[in-house]
């Protein structure tokens, strides 16, 4: 190959010239020199052979081999002999020094393994044995449209409860649920409560009926208004006249039926009609429920509390209309993260008391919550304004239904009903971000108080909560929130929360 | 922390390690085994091993992953591999693709030698469906074949089925054992009910199969207009099923299995085949052991090892889970999690803004833009073999992806018979991109020269071999760019007065001459070291070993180490 050989030549010289060694380096190679060979020490290029065989890679079999068996693999060697090595490689310096921090974390691991053997124990027996089938099989009919089970819940205040339910989610054939159930928690807390909805018989009507009872003996009061928080007073206080905040517990008992009907109306646009009676009747607490020194009529004159001596039994209708159009904002997003669209809803209501009951209040609001998407998975900035009214003569509205701000739900960083008087505005913005399947992450900002009235508004005298936490959610559904939260005048909060928080209150259903 | 501090620099120390230039490691002047004996006779049928879906993802991600690390074990490469760091045939594992030509007959065909059951119909169900979540049935076809029959979600149709035929043609000619798959059109009729049918449920109990119980589960297919619907019949494969096996250490009761999982290359190697494939749903129920008779003498009994359940490759985990996320982040994926939440969700993941047709019917989630093969992941963290693979696993994955042809993967795509012709090309052009990616990626993490062969010259001998980058058209830089440098050493790691350096080739095929004078002994046991470089990039060296086959006195290749 003369072309090849003058290649070699001028290559050679090159490099002979240059008085350096040859390349070493892609970088260094002079020109366009396919195949070129250069040796060191050089060698002249007529000493160099000519090389005109071709290279032949060496050729693949085209057929596959007769299926192997035992007696054709009889002379091969044992897996662990394949390797040919006859003289092996020396362990790596870090490799020998790997029996120091193994035999450090020996006891550690150990101690994982002790910890975690319960865990694997209980999670081998839940796979073993078939726990959840087991379970189904037992609770649910074959069908999965009749169950009773065994319930358990965290309750504010009451930590865990538990308790049971009955349903059957297709009475007559078009989804129609009922739904028993009873739970016990704490001490002596106590809810009974049965459902009934109309699911798809109606089409876009829908139909509930409920009837609950429930016995809280250790509900929370602050006082009414504004007020500072303080530890306790030398004398009960009037509520109404003194906004001074203390932390005290009462006892109450509510009953409560009533019926709702929502239409969807087209779009996003529904209205909700609801009726319903209420009975509620007060006690001072147990000494053996509460916290010392947390009675309420330690601090404050329960005589002054419309309806604190008689309770009240009272009827109560709201109409509520509602724009809602929040959604995911990718068909990819899980359901149960919104991240575009609005909620505006508006609702007047009013109470009458029955059986003479001095109950007669008028209350009416509206929410407006805005999610913003800014950015895929989702990443979501919520904004959201509330505000709520009750007019009415103060003996004629019971303490328990003065709009209230303070807990996991509004003016987050607060504790539970801190804040009650017969107004109410708050503004909310929460940045929510996707941590991983199933969760999210959260940063929020609430700021709001409560007024005499709503032309008492004003901007002094806010209080702001903020904080933090991790959202627990299903592709379809809200499973939980875990909330750190603290806000302007102290203190830090760890709450658990199973309810949405950008579900609108259900006035009917609050306490 | 000082604990802390400790095993951090002892880590780092590992790295710091210097070896001879020659390397430590000799081989026996012998030819490379092509095959080992696993198939011992084992007397006794193994135990059939449960997979603990709940058990197995705390173990997982949680505990056992954490004490496996505070384990502190060496980094270790695969010790099932030969002497030219290539995996022997064994029941794990028989070489096609990588080591033939494979005719695209052949691929079409595939491991199916039985016949499709779509010609023997009608299909007479034996039981339910007894593990996993999807609805299927056990049937015989007209012959008394038995078959697993799976079909696709209302919601999702033509998925499963297309993508388990395609990708079992592409993993049993990658080398892997699976069983018989054939898509078939059936309609209500051809299913009838078997006397003694049975619906076995997951408590084990037994009842009485009804036609109401089909009817129940075939409302949730997904059934064409005319009311036909796709099935994907995957044939039983004979022998006792033992279930998977455990993805660390060995089965105990099974003497032909000695080398532990976590170190077989074919196990480890896999990581990078399935990731070209997006088969995102690796877990110990997808690979099937079967204690099997010697076809040459019944008497003779051992454990086969088999690859199931590939239906939700090419992105079709994702699409059923919802989930963009699929193939780059774990299910619970701990490192993603903590960056997003410390980066206050700042941090842009990497799927996000992943494209793909998405309304068109059989397409999953599968794209090759955002596609990275050194960082894909599969569903959980669960199969150890992957988190112990290196980059020579990896690599040797590589090669035997980049094997095939662009008609041969048309061919394997043909069987999933897809009824958009759209479906088709797609997947094939994102299988080609995505193959391309994955070969030029571990190409640059380990010197891709192969095919090693002694052949005579002129002036004597040489040292040939195929550098795969330039072979398949994946340097970046012209293949005159590409340097390889050969050095010689003898049996002891004494430098010969020798060196040589070429340039490459266009066709990737490269002769170096093997002018060293000769290295000394009877064998002449000669150690080239070759070190290749591009613009921009130093590859690690191979480890040519050479000797003198004492029976014809041709010198011959016969060791290999990559570095």
């Amino acid at each position: 190959m003369p072309h090849r050989s003058a290649a070699i030549a001028v290559v050679t010289a090159a490099v002979a010239l240059a008085g350096a060694s040859s390349p070493s380096r892609a970088e260094d190679l002079p020109s366009e020199l396919a195949g070129v060979v250069v040796t060191e020490p050089p060698v002249r290029p007529w000493e160099l052979p000519p090389d005109t065989l071709p290279y032949l890679p060496p050729p693949r079999p085209l057929v596959e081999p007769p299926a192997r068996t035992s007696a054709s693999v009889a002379r091969a060697p044992l897996p662990d002999q394949v390797s040919g090595i006859s003289r092996g490689e020396s362990s790596t310096t870090g490799d020998k020094l790997k029996v120091i921090p193994r035999a450090l974390l020996f006891v550690p691991r150990v101690a994982i393994e002790v910890v975690g053997a319960p865990v694997r124990l209980g999670l081998y027996a839940y796979d073993r044995y078939q726990v959840k089938a087991r379970a189904h099989d037992i609770f649910w009919n074959d069908t999965g449209t009749i169950g009773l089970y065994p319930v358990f819940d965290i309750q504010t205040d009451y930590a865990f409860t538990a308790g049971a339910r009955f349903i059957h989610r297709d009475l007559f054939g078009e989804h129609e649920k009922l739904s028993l159930r009873a739970s016990f928690g704490g001490v002596f807390w106590q809810q009974y409560s049965g459902l009934l909805t109309s699911g798809d018989r109606f089409g876009r009507l829908h139909l509930e009926a409920k009837a609950e009872y429930e016995v809280d003996p250790r509900e929370r009061f602050f006082g009414v208004g504004n007020g500072d928080e303080i530890e306790m007073v030398a004398a009960p206080i009037d509520p109404y006249s003194d906004p001074t905040a203390i932390d005290t517990r009462f006892r109450q008992r509510v009953a409560r039926g009533y019926g709702r009907a929502r239409l969807r109306i087209v779009g996003p646009l529904s209205v909700r009609l609801t009726s319903g009676v209420l009975d509620k009747v007060f006690e001072e607490p147990s000494k053996g429920d509460i916290p010392a020194g947390t009675d309420i009529a330690d601090s404050y004159q329960t005589d002054a509390l419309p309806a604190w001596d008689d309770g009240t039994t009272y009827s109560y209708n709201e109409l509520e209309l509602r724009y809602d159009s929040r959604h995911n904002g990718d068909e990819w997003e899980p359901v149960s993260v919104p991240s575009t669209g609005w909620l505006a809803a508006v609702f007047g209501g009013v109470s009458l008391g029955f059986a003479g009951a001095p109950t007669h209040y008028w209350v009416y609001g509206g929410d407006v919550q805005r999610f913003i998407r800014l950015g895929e998975n989702p990443r979501v900035l919520t904004l959201r304004l509330i505000a709520q009214e009750v007019r009415g003569e103060t003996d004629e509205i019971p303490f328990v239904d003065l709009p209230r701000l303070g807990g996991p739900i509004l003016l987050r960083g607060y504790e539970r009903d801190r804040f009650r008087d017969r107004a109410m505005a708050l503004g909310s913005a929460e940045y929510l971000f996707d941590i991983g399947r199933g969760f999210a992450g959260y940063l929020f900002s609430d700021a709001g108080r409560v007024y005499p009235s709503l032309q008492d508004f004003t901007l002094d005298e806010l209080r702001v909560g903020y904080g933090g936490g991790v959202e627990f959610h299903s592709a379809r559904s809200f499973i939980g929130r875990f909330n750190i939260a603290s806000s302007i005048d102290g203190g830090i909060f760890f709450s658990l929360s199973l309810d949405p928080v950008y579900d609108p209150t259900d006035r009917v259903e609050r306490d | 922390m000082k604990a802390l501090s400790l095993v951090l620099a002892i880590t780092l120390s590992g790295c710091t390690t210097t070896r001879p230039p020659s390397g430590e490691i000799r081989f026996h002047n012998r030819p490379p085994a092509v095959v080992v004996n696993d198939r011992l006779d084992v007397a006794k049928k193994p135990s059939e091993r449960h997979y603990y879906r709940n058990l197995v993802k705390y173990d997982r991600h949680f505990q056992r992953r954490l004490t496996r690390w505070m384990e502190m074990r060496p980094a270790r490469r695969a010790s099932n591999v030969n002497s030219i760091d290539e995996v022997p045939d064994s029941t794990w594992f028989t070489n096609r693709i990588g080591v033939r030509d494979l005719s695209v007959a052949e691929i079409r065909r595939g491991p199916n030698v039985t016949g499709t059951p779509q010609k023997h119909l009608p299909l007479t169900i034996r039981s339910s469906k007894q593990s996993g979540v999807a609805i299927g049935f056990i049937v015989e076809d007209a012959r008394g074949v038995k078959y697993l029959l799976k079909f696709d979600e209302r919601d999702f149709p033509e998925t499963e089925t297309s993508t388990d035929a395609v990708a079992q043609r592409l993993l049993w000619a990658a080398g892997y054992q699976v069983p018989e798959d054939y898509v078939i059109s059936l309609r209500r009729g051809d299913l009838v009910i078997a006397r003694d049918a049975m619906i076995v449920s997951p408590t084990g109990d037994h009842d009485r199969m009804t036609r109401s119980f089909v009817d129940l589960q075939l409302a949730r297919i997904a059934i064409d207009k005319d009311g036909s619907f796709r099935a994907l019949a995957s044939r039983y494969l004979e022998g006792a099923p033992l279930g998977g096996h455990p993805p660390d250490g060995v089965r105990d009761d099974d003497p032909n299995d000695v080398v532990p999982h976590q170190l077989r290359r074919e196990l480890r190697g896999a990581y990078t085949i399935f990731a070209w494939l997006d088969h995102t749903d690796v877990k110990q129920d997808n690979w099937l052991d079967v204690y099997v008779a010697d076809p040459a003498n019944r008497k003779i009994h051992y454990v086969m090892h088999y690859l199931v359940d590939f239906g939700k490759s090419f992105g079709m985990h994702g699409l059923i889970a919802h989930s963009k996320a699929n193939g780059q982040a774990y299910a619970f994926d701990l490192r993603n999690s903590t960056l997003s939440l410390l980066s206050l969700g700042t941090w842009q993941r990497p799927w996000e803004g992943k494209r793909w047709p998405r309304h068109v019917r059989g397409i999953g989630i599968f794209e090759s833009e955002k596609y990275d093969p050194g960082s894909w992941k599969p569903n959980t963290p669960e199969y150890m073999p992957f988190l112990d693979a290196d980059r020579f696993d990896k690599f040797w994955g590589a090669k035997i992806v980049i094997r095939f042809t662009q008609d041969q993967l048309r061919a394997a795509v043909e069987q999933g018979r897809y009824s958009d012709p759209r479906a088709a090309d797609y997947i094939l052009r994102i299988l080609f991109e995505r193959q391309r990616k994955t070969a030029r990626y571990w190409f640059a993490r380990v010197a891709p020269l192969d095919r090693f062969t002694v052949l005579p010259s002129n002036g004597g001998q040489r040292l040939c071999f195929e550098d795969l980058a330039l072979r398949y058209r994946l340097a970046d830089s012209p293949s005159v760019r590409t340097l390889y440098v050969a050095r010689a050493f003898d049996a002891a790691g004494q430098p010969l007065a020798s060196r040589v350096v070429a340039t490459g080739t266009p066709d990737g095929r490269v002769c170096l001459p093997l002018l060293a004078p000769r290295a000394p002994g009877p064998d002449q046991y000669t150690i080239i070291r070759i070190e290749t470089s591009r613009p921009g990039q130093n590859l690690p060296g191979v480890l040519v070993h050479i000797a003198r086959d004492p029976r014809s006195a041709a010198l011959r290749v016969i060791g290999l180490r990559r570095l």
